[in-house]
Order: structure tokens, then C-alpha cells, then sequence
């Protein structure tokens, strides 16, 4: 009769495809796992669906229900999950790792192991599993996993080269947008850093690293452009944003400095930063020395040789100076200016020369450059320093962004050459005599006339005022 | 008498034995003809009423085997349309092929005879490869005419395929005469096939959701 019984009930369940959903998408006993398994389901799941130029992966009923279920019996959903087919359906290995996050360590590890293995050879979309492997990391580093959970992090966090990006931005990229890649670090890393702070450290590091070799290293001569994409380490308005080289700073930056309030303090992660290639690295450096750093370290820093004059990492120096200078003792500030006294040692080299470049465009680059390093401290500086700024600043006039090699502006427009208010207050035999006498001075900001008229139009006050008439009936022509 | 889908679709009357019985249909094998008719370019609809006509003429004694072949050509006709040609390999002419490439390399020393013939071997069983089995058969034929847009998930198109391949035997081996059935035992099989048919090409979404209910508050079986 049981036999007779279960046998009506599996021919009930896969008599169709809506039977199937509706029951496996409304089971939440594990009471039912022994006789599923023992009538042979779990053992393939669905897969994916292709057509001409698409791919479509189907949600597969029988793995959501382990995935509900596996907390409440976890050896045997471990087992069923171990033992399903290959498959290429990313749904099914979404909760595969929903599945990893509830078991206990060792089976978690076993689980994920087996994922990460997928994970490399799959080239296709991961719809949502990011989600769900985020959590799997952090369950991995929780429950102190950490080769299996960098392993997965490994394929899960790739770099790899864009095949259709057009521009340098966008050449560099994750396996999912950069959204997610920050909530996958923002979920997962707290515990890696509490498991083991400099492992933790260093993979993002590494990422980042991949970031600027695959992005933004040009041949043929390794050029590394990083400074260009991201003007500043701190957060500013001159940085675009919104890109993988972005978040990646910002989590290197975010973590470093998380990092120095540690017991272990300033050094590994200095060490850590300094002992890489990269000019963005040392930059990184320099921006963690200014917040974090001892008088000690921010003399011996601003005075090292070659990084005061480094264009590439001239902005956080820049920074570095602006902001710390002022603690210093007169002594160590005027070590800090003999290094900038000395200036860059610039050298008329032949290439220069077939440029014409002159030896007294040379002397005159040394100047700038050390008079934007003054500029950056000039309320600091002791009279015999402010004394050759001051005549640097009579030949070079005020900076406006010294610790920047390039800064961007916007605008949009065109504009009035008259704002509402100074319609109100003119009559109106004036504003025609100042539109037919206006001349547009020229230069990107400064519209021509016509469409300096036209958006006149639209300031036109509103309101009664019956003595105004429109300029078009005062003769103006435009 | 009222064509029901149980028990027998005529009675036959006092002297109509020279006659072929009019077949009255019930809703169901109504419903089944129109829905045959409708997703199909070929004969089944045509098969199945042939079916129902030879098996409620009693007084034709080979009226089982008969409606087992129309059954076990709608399947195949239903394999057709799904784009499986029941061609056979000529094994007679690939054998000749490759015996003629064995007599030639036999008597040949030379080695480029020799990857001839290994060549022709490795076509020969390619080709056999390829020859899909009863069962890649019928999972196929079942996934190309199924309703919803999307593949049904593995046990199901197990399950299926298994019907549909117990079905194929049942039918061929009674239009075979190996085995000979009582009226009511084919009766019952071919209205599970009917029914099969239904829940392929017609499926009852929400039919058995009750028992499915009972079903999830009820527990798992015992044993």
C-alpha cells in the first residue's frame, strides 16, 4: 500500500510542469528529502535555454527548496547538492552558494570549492548570484575558511579586459558591474579583515593592481595612466566616478586607513602599498601618511628623494604638504623646504631640445614647480621662504589649484549677457541701448550673440509691466 | 447511449454487424481530437479517430492490433513533425562500404590506404552515433510540442519520456499480436494514453493543486 501510495504521489508530482513548480515551490518540510532523492529528483536540474542570440536561465524549483530547507537538515542537503549533475544553469548555482552560506564550515568549504571551479570556466552572465556569493564569502570567513573563501573570491572578483569597450575607462573589468562588486566586498570583507587583516588587505590590493594593469597600462612602454582617471585619492569632485578604477581606490583607500586604528597600526599597510609598482600605490601611500601619519614619518616622507617632484604623484604630495607642514617643528620644516629650494633638477635633454625647448623654459619649469609647492603652504612659510614666493607668485600670479596637474570645469549656457534683476532695474530704452552696443568678448564661455539674445528672451520679467516692450519690436536686430 | 469516457463507447445493436458503429465521442476524446487537430500538420487527429473507430466495432476481430497500429503511428507521426526522420541507417549499403575499404587495405601495404580505411571506420560509427535512440526520440518530440514556452524540468520530461516509450512498447507489441489483451485492458491503456496526450499538449494547470495541497499538509509518505 506505501508503495502503491508513493508511487500515485511522484506520478502526481511530475505529471506536469506545473505540478512540479507548485509543489517544490511550496515544500518546506525536509521531511520529504529521503523519498525525492530515493525517486531520483534532484539528481539533474534544468538548463538553461538558448536561442538565436540569447540565453535564458530558468529558475530550477528543486534546488530553491534545498536552498529553504538547508539549515534545517544540512548533512543531507549537503549530500544532495554534492551529488547534482553539471550543469551550466547560473539559477542552480545561485543556490548552490545560498545553500554553502547555512551549512557549517567544513561542508560550506567543500560546497564553494566546487563553485569556484564552475565559476572560472563560465564566461556567461551571473544574473543574481553575486548576491548570494557574497554571502558565501562571508560564511566562508566567518567560519574561518579563508583558502576556500579567497580561492572563491579569486574567480568571483576577476579583472579581465573588456571585448567591446572602446574607451580606457571601461577596458578594465569585473564579471558583474561595479555596483555589485562593491556590496560583495562591503558584505564579505568585515569578516576577512577580522579573520586576517593583511591577507584581506593584500587581495584588494591585488585587485586593484589587475584594475591598472589591464585599464590603464599602455604599451610600449608600460605607461601607467592612472593619474589621469583619478586626479585625486580623496573623495572630489575632479574625479569622475563610476567606474571599476574608482570603487577600487576608494576600497583600498577605505580599507587602509580602516586598517592603521588597528593594533598592528600604521606600518604593514604602508609597507604593504609602498612595496608595489604602481605609481597609484604610492599614492595611496602618501594619502594614508597625511591622515595617519607621525610627525617623524611625514618629514621623512615629504623629504624623500624623487617623490616631491614626481608629477604622477604630485597631488597627494601636494596634499601631504598642504595639510601637514604646519605640524612640523621649524627644524623639520626646513628640511622639507631645502628639498623644495633645491627644486626638480630639470635637464635640457636632446628630445627636449628637438622640441624647442630652451634652457630658460627649463629654469622657468623649475620655478613652477616649486613655486605650486609653496603655494600649497604659504601661510606657513618663515619670512626667508615667503620672500621667494612671493616673487615666484609676482612672475607666475595666483594658482587656483595647485596640488592639481589639470582641473576641469563646466558650464552650460548660453546665458544672458543680463541677469532678470538687471532687466527690473533698467528702463527699457537702456537695455536696448546695451544690447545693440554688447559685443561678445570671446572665449568658450562667452556665447554668441544670438543666443545671448534668445535666452534674454526667457528672462524677460515676468509680471505687469506695460511700459516694457519685447526687444524684437525695438528694432534690435540680432 | 451516452458516449462517456469510461466503459464501452457502444452497444451493439441486433443486426448491424455488417455495419460499421457509429462512433459517438465523449467531451473528452472531443476535446482531444481538436486539440490533435489543431497543434499538428499531420494525420494524428485523423489516427485517432481511426483508433476510436476500429475499436468500437466489435465485430472486427483484429480491432486491437488495428488500433494499436493507428496509436503507434500517431507517435510516430508526432515524431516526424518534431523533426526526426525515421530513417534507419541502409545497413546494407554502409556495410558494402566498408568492406570494399577493408578488401583495400588488406591487400594494400601502403599506409594511406590504411588511414582510408581507418577514415570510413570512423565515419561509419559517427554516423551511428548520431542515430538518436527511442528515448533521445521521444524526450525531443515531447519538448518541441510542449505548450509552455519553456522547457519542463528533468524529472517531468523523465517521466514522460518513460510514458511515452512504456506506450510505444505496450501498442507495438499488441500490433505485433505478441500479446493479446482484453478489450478492458486496452481500453485502459489507451485512455492513459489519451490522458497522457492531454497532460502534454493540454495541461490542467490548476487541476490538481488540491491534491498537491493535501499533499504538502499531509507530510511525506511512510516508508
Amino acid at each position: 500500500m506505501a508503495d502503491a501510495e508513493r508511487k500515485r504521489i511522484v506520478e502526481l508530482i511530475r505529471k506536469t510542469t506545473a505540478n512540479h513548480e507548485y509543489f517544490f515551490d511550496n515544500l518546506e518540510d525536509p521531511g520529504w528529502l529521503r523519498v525525492l532523492v530515493d525517486e531520483g529528483f534532484f539528481k539533474q536540474p534544468i538548463e538553461p535555454e538558448r536561442g538565436d542570440g540569447w540565453i535564458r536561465y530558468p529558475f530550477c524549483s528543486e534546488s530553491r527548496y534545498l536552498a529553504r530547507i538547508a539549515a534545517q537538515a544540512p548533512n543531507d542537503v549537503f549530500q544532495i547538492a554534492m551529488r547534482i549533475g553539471p550543469t551550466e544553469n547560473v539559477r542552480v548555482h545561485e543556490d548552490l552558494l545560498r545553500i554553502s552560506a547555512q551549512l557549517p564550515g567544513k561542508t560550506a568549504a567543500k560546497l564553494v570549492r566546487r563553485e569556484a571551479g564552475w565559476l572560472r570556466d563560465h564566461d556567461g552572465h551571473l544574473m543574481s548570484l553575486p548576491e548570494a556569493a557574497g554571502a558565501a564569502l562571508a560564511h566562508l570567513a566567518q567560519e574561518r575558511e579563508l583558502d576556500v573563501a579567497y580561492e572563491f573570491a579569486r574567480a568571483l572578483l576577476a579583472i579581465r579586459r573588456s571585448a567591446s569597450a572602446s574607451g580606457v575607462r571601461r577596458q578594465a573589468v569585473a564579471r558583474f558591474h561595479e555596483y555589485a562588486y562593491g556590496r560583495i566586498i562591503e558584505r564579505a570583507w568585515p569578516a576577512l579583515v577580522e579573520a586576517d587583516a593583511g591577507r584581506a588587505f593584500r587581495f584588494l590590493c591585488d585587485r586593484l593592481a589587475d584594475v591598472v594593469r589591464v585599464g590603464f597600462t599602455h604599451e610600449p612602454d608600460s605607461y601607467d595612466s592612472t593619474s589621469s582617471w583619478r586626479s585625486a585619492i580623496e573623495d572630489h569632485g575632479q574625479n569622475l566616478g563610476n567606474s571599476l578604477l574608482d570603487l577600487m581606490v576608494d576600497v583600498v583607500r577605505d580599507q587602509a586607513l580602516g586598517l592603521t586604528l588597528k593594533s598592528d597600526g600604521l606600518e604593514p599597510v604602508l609597507t604593504e602599498l609602498q612595496e608595489r609598482p604602481e605609481p597609484l600605490f604610492q599614492r595611496l601611500a602618501l594619502h594614508v601618511t597625511q591622515g595617519r601619519g607621525s610627525r617623524e614619518l611625514v618629514v621623512s616622507t615629504l623629504t624623500t628623494p624623487g617623490l616631491a617632484f614626481d608629477a604622477e604623484l604630485w597631488h597627494e604630495y601636494g596634499e601631504l604638504l598642504r595639510h601637514r607642514f604646519a605640524d612640523l617643528d621649524g627644524q623639520q620644516q626646513d628640511r622639507v623646504l631645502s628639498v623644495i629650494d633645491a627644486g626638480e633638477a630639470y635637464e635640457l635633454t636632446p628630445r627636449l631640445e628637438e622640441r624647442s625647448v630652451t634652457a630658460t623654459d627649463v629654469e622657468r619649469w623649475d620655478r613652477h614647480a616649486r613655486f605650486k609647492r609653496y603655494a600649497v603652504i604659504a601661510g606657513e612659510l618663515p619670512d626667508h621662504a615667503r620672500a621667494i614666493y612671493d616673487e615666484l607668485r609676482e612672475e607666475f600670479g595666483e594658482p587656483a589649484h595647485p596640488t592639481f596637474l589639470s582641473y576641469s570645469t563646466s558650464w552650460s549656457g548660453p546665458t544672458s549677457p543680463l541677469s532678470e534683476n538687471d532687466l527690473r532695474a533698467m528702463d527699457p530704452s537702456e537695455v536696448v541701448q546695451q544690447l545693440r552696443e554688447w559685443k561678445p568678448q570671446g572665449g568658450p564661455r562667452i556665447p554668441p550673440r544670438k543666443a545671448s539674445v534668445e535666452s534674454l528672451k526667457e528672462l524677460w520679467p515676468r509680471g505687469p509691466m506695460p511700459s516694457l516692450r519685447r526687444p524684437e519690436t525695438s528694432g534690435v536686430r540680432t | 447511449m451516452e458516449a462517456t469516457s469510461q466503459g464501452p463507447l457502444y452497444t451493439p445493436g441486433p443486426d448491424d454487424s455488417a455495419r460499421a458503429p457509429d462512433l459517438e465521442l465523449s467531451a473528452r476524446s472531443r476535446e482531444l481530437l481538436e486539440v490533435l487537430r489543431d497543434r499538428f500538420k499531420g494525420d494524428a487527429h485523423l489516427l485517432y479517430e481511426s483508433a476510436m473507430r476500429v475499436l468500437v466495432n466489435k465485430s472486427n476481430p483484429a480491432r486491437l492490433p488495428l488500433a494499436a497500429a493507428a496509436v503507434r503511428e500517431i507517435m510516430d507521426d508526432l515524431e516526424r513533425e518534431a523533426g526526426f526522420a525515421h530513417r534507419m541507417p541502409d545497413w546494407k549499403e554502409r556495410i558494402a562500404k566498408l568492406e570494399k575499404a577493408w578488401q583495400v587495405a588488406g591487400t594494400s601495404l601502403d599506409v594511406a590506404d590504411g588511414g582510408g580505411f581507418v577514415r570510413t571506420l570512423e565515419e561509419f560509427f559517427e554516423e551511428f552515433r548520431r542515430v538518436p535512440s527511442r528515448r533521445a526520440l521521444a524526450d525531443s518530440t515531447i519538448c518541441a510540442f510542449d505548450p509552455a514556452t519553456r522547457l519542463p524540468p528533468p524529472a517531468v520530461r523523465e517521466a514522460r519520456a518513460d510514458a511515452w516509450g512504456k506506450f510505444r512498447r505496450y501498442f507495438n507489441v499488441v500490433l505485433h499480436r505478441e500479446v493479446h489483451p482484453t478489450d478492458v485492458d486496452f481500453r485502459r491503456e489507451f485512455e492513459s494514453f489519451e490522458a497522457f496526450l492531454f497532460d502534454w499538449l493540454r495541461p490542467p494547470t490548476s487541476a490538481d493543486l488540491d491534491a498537491l495541497d493535501e499533499l504538502l499538509s499531509k507530510g511525506p509518505p511512510d516508508g
